[in-house]
């Protein structure tokens, strides 16, 4: 024994490192779900929301006014907001959570990734609900309403939304003698306009203005594909060949892609070398972009409100334009279904909707509230009269619509950096696409 | 009559003894990597997205999509180019670190030390670190180009070039990939016997004669186990791709362990990323076996010596 | 004498290209936190600016206090089990004598060349069936075992002069009071080498936390890290390098203080062709 008595002092140094392991474990599993602790009595209502914590004022304190109003009218439901920041993370993270069953509330629905959503059954049918209250759903824009409707299921209320609209630099085109765009013009008037914005002086290796600013952003240039008759997918949203690389279609990416290459939009790479908005900078005449534009551009110190203009895209064959809109959703894992809805509609209500578009970032869904602010600026008319030719994303029927866009900016960009035959990469696109999504 | 004693039938108690000691470890293999195995087989005949309710059997269909899909080749493609490159310079290098190292000199083992210190610090700190090192124009490297006068290589931005993105996560990977792989060729070294190479130097060799005969037959085995477990790792790389390029610049720098994560968590396909792991698996396992072929004929010519 | 100067000078060379990130990193976490980025030429701003660390601990949507707590719970969690399962496994597969014992062995080893990406994925689903998901469980349980340990183990104790069980045996001591009264403690150093290398692997561990967490609460530092990265609309880099240097420090700090048992643990398993 007394060999083991020897060895007996030096195991006893181990025998706290399992005790203190369990006992942390212990500790730990008593915060293990990690969910924010309720104040006695009170109901928690999770919601999720885009972009990171925001140092905006005019931000922070619209959240201030509408935490505190809510308070008010109902001090027994407490509010914990979310914010997932990180661009394109949002999505994921969120269907992380599902998967997980950590899901919140509440969640912000993209028009643009609405499909993602309804067709994994992660959002609660709203229409029981709205049927029990007798909810008027005529107050919104029906084609917004109608993003996040499936047939007679409502998935989402609306918040605010936007049509795509072209922004031009009224001082340049004064500059260059050019009238500014009519309501209604068309693709052969956009090109010439921007034939004569673009500044080329000899000798120079680039333009020092441009007419247009083309992005590489599927969201922003498939309306080009809609005006001129064409489209990238099937009407039920399952293939891309025959619709992708049809005529129209080709037509369409020819003349956006022609832009850049004619040297009258920049190249991403010159893009990236004039900065970080080249419009604000007033080195390009025209951008397509949303109402959201504004707020950036009112802060701006090198361009006025008074230059700057808004128009409808020009149209070719139709007259359309994209909606983009955010909405509210209740998940089907939310407890407190009933709470839920009250906290939504109360998002979605003239209240919550008149500070929101205070904010200037888009365009209420409720249709008094966005026709009273008609008269408030000279471009809020313009939005407001474009919106009926708004059509839907294709992100708000198709899951998998994440991937088409995907590979739709590789094809730009395989014709614009790599040279590709448009004929080509469309239907190289088109076959791509059709195998993510027939799987 | 005899009496016999009892004969003894039961086992020695230390014979059941044994599987109780690995009973505990046993029981986390089977949940962990048992049943995994064979449920990742299961899951690749399914079509498995998590959140949806129905998750039908499809047989091979999975398998008959992967191989069509121009996307899992550019994945393999991506990882093949990786490993090919990464793996044998990076052993070429921690060879010529460690036989540096090992020599008996003061102070060698606060840069064994030193050397080790990437491989212990977090990845994800690390790849944040040697992208900004990477910035066009701003970054550390830039800034040394800019001053060697190459003004037009300072402005590349690595991590976004199609044709340098894996390069520059390649040459990254030496610098973490150092520390282990050094010290197992430390321990390789300190396994020849010193009076091999006074035998050799006696017999009027060279240190480049000495290291080709002596050290390099010598250090097979090490190599091998080097070799082998650096493939499979570089196979299954994914941090830095997840936090520096992911994937891009257009899947350029997609390898397989990246392109596997975003079917399985990011669009939630478990059945077809489980088929796609079985493909990895296999590929890791033929390149495992092919090594270990040309490896040990090597043995067999060296032990003929 | 030319051979040694040149050894060091390689060898010194080969530090600072070592070196390099992470001085980088310190230098620009020091910098103001939206003026100019460092260069050589201007390595150190002129007021070290330290309240990148406060501004970084003081971050709400990325609490890394709570995620430090996280990770030092999972990975001590993790230490004591890997001592503990791979020790007694490691101890029943040298000294002791049951069927199967070499094929079981095999099998251990064999699961070591499988790509995690097989294995994750069930593993995944396994955890969220048993309702793990976003719990310390998830964390720790899948880690309380390796291979890699069961491995160093064995061979550790294949070392062991078998004179001392015989003796112990005579004693009339048990398999297992052997193993916890004479195998365990001389053991120790061997042991502290699997710790530290558990410690390391758990503390740096990206990829299961990641697919395993989903609340900010639960949150480890690497993935906490990952997460900081994104809060940043324009990217800022001294205060993304400020936070890489708060995530390093623990874990070089533990490496520096057990660093001879790393090289000792290599050599370990490496020695085995």
């Amino acid at each position: 024994m007394s060999l083991v008595n020897r060895q007996g002092g030096r195991h006893r140094q181990f025998a706290w490192l399992p005790a203190l392991s369990l006992l942390i474990a212990a500790v730990g599993y008593g915060c293990a779900r990690g969910q924010t602790e309720a104040e006695t009595g009170k109901i928690v209502l999770h919601v999720a929301d885009w972009g990171g914590a925001s140092s905006d004022p005019n931000l922070n304190r619209f959240e201030q006014e509408v935490a505190a109003a809510w308070k008010r009218q109902h001090p027994d439901i407490q509010i914990v907001q979310e914010h997932i920041p990180g661009s394109g993370e949002y999505v994921p993270k969120l269907l992380t959570a599902f998967v997980a069953r950590t899901e919140p509330d509440i969640i912000s629905l993209d028009a643009s990734s609405a499909a993602v959503f309804i067709d994994n059954h992660t959002l609660r049918d709203l229409t029981p609900l709205v049927r029990a209250d007798g909810l008027d759903l005529s107050v919104y824009y029906p084609n917004v309403l109608h993003l996040a409707q499936r047939g007679p299921h409502l998935y989402a209320l609306p918040a605010d939304f936007t049509p795509m609209m072209l922004y031009y630099n009224k001082r340049l085109f004064d500059r260059a003698g050019v009238p500014y765009p009519r309501d209604g013009w068309t693709w052969a008037d956009f090109l010439d306009a921007c034939k004569r914005l673009t500044v080329w002086p000899r000798g120079a290796s680039h333009p020092t203005q441009y007419g247009f600013l083309f992005e590489n952003w599927m969201p922003g240039w498939i309306m080009w594909i809609w005006q001129n008759g064409g489209d990238v997918l099937s009407p039920n949203g399952r293939r891309a060949t025959g619709y992708l690389d049809s005529a129209p279609t080709m037509e369409a990416v020819q003349f956006f892609t022609g832009l850049v290459q004619a040297h009258l939009a920049p190249t991403l790479s010159e893009t990236q070398a004039l900065g970080v908005d080249p419009f604000e900078a007033g080195q390009v005449a025209m951008k397509i972009s949303g109402h959201w534009n504004l707020v950036g551009l009112k802060a701006s110190e090198r361009l006025r409100m008074e230059d700057i203009g808004v128009v409808g895209l020009p149209q070719n064959r139709r007259r359309v334009t994209v909606l983009y809109e955010k909405g509210y959703a209740i998940t089907n894992g939310c407890k407190h279904p009933r709470e839920a809805w009250e906290y939504i509609q109360f998002l979605s209500g003239p209240f919550v909707q008149q500070k929101m578009a205070e904010l200037g970032i888009g365009i209420s869904a409720n249709r008094q509230v966005a026709e009273s602010r008609r008269n408030l600026s000279p471009l809020e008319p313009v939005f407001l009269d474009n919106v009926k030719y708004g059509l839907a994303p294709w992100g708000a029927r198709v899951e998998n619509y994440a991937q088409v866009e995907d590979i739709g900016k590789e094809m730009i960009d395989e014709i614009l950096v790599g040279g590709t035959p448009v004929r080509q990469a469309l239907q190289d696109a088109a076959r791509r696409i059709d195998a993510e999504l027939g799987f | 009559m005899t009496i016999s004693p009892p004969v003894r039938t039961k086992r020695r108690p230390s014979e059941m003894t044994g599987l109780w000691f690995i009973l505990p470890s046993f029981l986390h293999l089977a949940v962990f990597s048992l049943f995994p195995i064979g449920f990742a087989l299961v899951l690749s005949l399914y079509r498995w997205d998590v959140l949806k309710p129905d998750k039908p059997f499809v047989g091979l269909a999975n398998y008959a999509h992967l191989l069509r899909d121009p996307f899992f080749w550019n994945a393999l493609g991506n990882s093949a180019y990786y490993t090919v490159v990464s793996v044998p310079m990076g052993m070429a290098l921690a060879l010529g670190v460690a036989l540096l190292v090992h020599q008996k000199l003061p102070g060698v083992a606060l840069f064994r030390t030193l050397y080790y210190l990437p491989a212990v610090s977090s990845s994800v700190a690390l790849a944040m670190v040697w992208t900004f090192l990477y910035l066009p124009g701003q970054g550390l490297f830039a800034w040394m180009l800019n001053t060697l006068g190459l003004r037009s290589w300072a402005q590349v931005d690595w991590l976004q070039s199609p044709s340098w993105a894996m390069p520059a996560l390649i040459f990254m990977s030496l610098w973490t990939g150092l520390g282990p792989r050094m010290v197992l060729f430390l321990a390789g070294l300190a396994g020849i016997p010193e009076q091999l190479y006074e035998a050799a130097a006696m017999d009027g060799a060279s240190r480049w004669e000495s290291f080709r005969y002596i050290t390099l037959p010598l250090l097979l085995p090490t190599t091998f186990f080097i070799l082998v477990t650096s493939s499979i790792s570089a196979f299954q790389v994914f941090t830095p791709i997840y936090m520096m390029t992911r994937g891009g610049p257009v899947r350029h720098t997609e390898v397989i362990g990246y392109h596997i994560y975003n079917q399985a968590w990011r669009q939630f396909h478990m059945g077809m990323a489980s088929a796609q792991a079985y493909v990895l698996f296999l590929l890791i396992l033929a390149v495992t076996i092919l090594q270990f072929k040309i490896v040990s004929k090597r043995m067999e010519e060296y032990s003929l010596q | 004498m030319i051979r040694a100067s040149l050894s060091y000078l390689l060898m010194l060379l080969l530090a600072l290209f070592t070196l390099l990130p992470f001085a980088w990193m310190v230098v620009t976490s020091l910098h103001p936190s939206h003026g100019a980025l460092p260069t050589p030429a201007h390595l150190f701003p002129k007021q070290w600016h330290g309240e990148n660390y406060r501004a970084v601990l003081n971050m709400t949507a990325t609490p890394f206090l709570r995620f430090l707590f996280n990770t030092v719970v999972v990975a001590a969690c993790v230490v004591a089990g890997q001592l503990l399962l791979c020790s007694l496994a490691g101890y029943g597969f040298a000294r002791l004598r049951f069927p199967g014992r070499d094929l079981l062995f095999f099998l251990f080893l064999a699961t070591m060349m499988i790509p995690g990406q097989v294995t994750m994925i069930p593993a995944f689903l396994v955890v969220r069936s048993l309702g793990w998901l976003n719990t310390y469980w998830a964390l720790i349980v899948p880690g309380l075992s390796s291979a890699f340990g069961i491995f160093l183990l064995r061979q550790f104790f294949l070392t062991l002069p078998k004179e001392l069980e015989d003796a112990a045996r005579l004693d009339g001591c048990s398999d297992f009071a052997i193993y916890w009264r004479i195998g365990l403690p001389l053991s120790a150093p061997a042991l502290a080498t699997l710790a530290a290398f558990a410690f390391i692997a758990t503390w740096t561990d990206f990829f299961w936390p990641l697919l395993v967490t989903s609340t900010t609460e639960m949150r480890t530092l690497e993935v906490g890290l990952s997460l900081f990265k994104d809060s940043f609309g324009t990217t800022n880099w001294p205060l993304q390098m400020a936070a890489a240097v708060l995530v390093v420090c623990p874990a070089l700090l533990v490496f520096l203080l057990t660093q001879r048992f790393f090289v000792r643990g290599i050599a370990l398993t490496g020695l085995k062709g």
